[in-house]
């Protein structure tokens, strides 16, 4: 399959997902109006990526800002990593943020309260 | 069909105003403002940590727009657009002030009066738990929903939402909606 690369623009972020690292970055502001049409395609990449039964996945993500619609496109995202996850085969997310971005660390702390696939939260990195 | 917007705008106006507009909220126009409110943040907000407040609620504010202003024939005569809405953005003494204003059908009046009043009326730590709850089990459309993005702004913000409904004269169908959300 094929690895999605998109580039950064004012409302949407850098997006690279690569079946052959089994690496997905997400980085930037994820602020579009329409979350579902840009989030789609990677959703259905992602369902596609998990036909392949990848052993191992690694997801890093840094925003600077998402818009309330991008948080469930997220959502949507690392619920489908999860079902991976619950198939035993190891998934990890790190979710980066700012030294003194309280709201960006609550966020990651939400993802960490509805899911079971276990999240890392970073300070202060990029990737 | 009467309603006086510029006596609006007015009555939100302080001696500080970042960001002031009234008309049509398309996707191009959103493109355009956000730069150059992040271009006056550099010069006129301090903190980062307000900053990003600032800058990310206003994002859900003029998207609120972009999604549910309705199109409302009458008001092509007045305004050359069926699509008005309203937001500013000011500073006063209590901290940064977003108000926008939008003109709805009444139907809609019950929903967001009993979502806000719901909302003002819970501790931070329900609204953080119904944030996550929403989020989880809610179906969003395109153009949102659940009224996530109020619950959002209850919780960044910590403070109450305050909206208020104005009569439209010579139209009991429509009400102007006005929403305000205080960043301190």
């Amino acid at each position: 399959m094929e690895k999605i690369t998109i580039e950064e623009s004012s409302k949407t972020p850098f997006i690279s997902m690569d079946p052959d690292k089994g690496l997905i970055e997400i980085k930037g502001r994820s602020i579009p109006e329409n979350s579902l049409e840009f989030y789609k395609p990677l959703v259905e990449w992602l369902s596609e990526y998990s036909d392949t039964e990848p052993k191992t996945t690694q997801v890093k993500i840094k925003l600077e800002y998402f818009n309330t619609s991008s948080s469930k496109c997220i959502l949507d995202i690392f619920k489908r990593l999860e079902v991976m996850y619950r198939k035993g085969w190891t998934v990890e997310i790190f979710w980066y943020y700012d030294e003194d971005d309280e709201d960006m660390y609550e966020s990651g702390e939400d993802y960490q309260s509805i899911l079971t696939c276990p999240i890392s939260l970073v300070e202060n990195k990029t990737f | 069909m009467e309603f006086d917007i510029a006596n609006w705008v007015n009555e939100k106006k302080t001696d500080n105003v970042l960001l002031e507009h009234v008309g049509d909220f398309t996707s191009d126009y959103i493109d355009s403002v956000l730069p150059s409110i992040e271009a006056q943040f550099d010069d006129k907000i301090a903190s980062d940590n307000i900053r990003k407040k600032v800058f990310h609620i206003f994002v859900e504010c003029i998207q609120n727009l972009f999604h549910h202003i309705e199109p409302i024939s009458c008001l092509t005569s007045v305004f050359g657009s069926d699509r008005i809405g309203a937001i500013l953005l000011v500073k006063d003494e209590a901290g940064y002030r977003i108000s926008t204003g939008n003109f709805i059908k009444k139907e809609k009046e019950k929903f967001l009066q009993n979502k806000i009043d719901q909302l003002n009326t819970l501790s931070a730590d329900e609204i953080k738990r119904l944030y996550r709850e929403t989020i989880n089990n809610s179906t969003f459309s395109a153009k949102g929903g659940a009224g996530i993005g109020m619950i959002d702004m209850a919780r960044k913000t910590g403070n109450k939402l305050h909206y208020q409904f104005y009569p439209v004269k010579g139209n009991a169908d429509i009400l102007f909606y006005s929403f305000d959300v205080l960043i301190n």
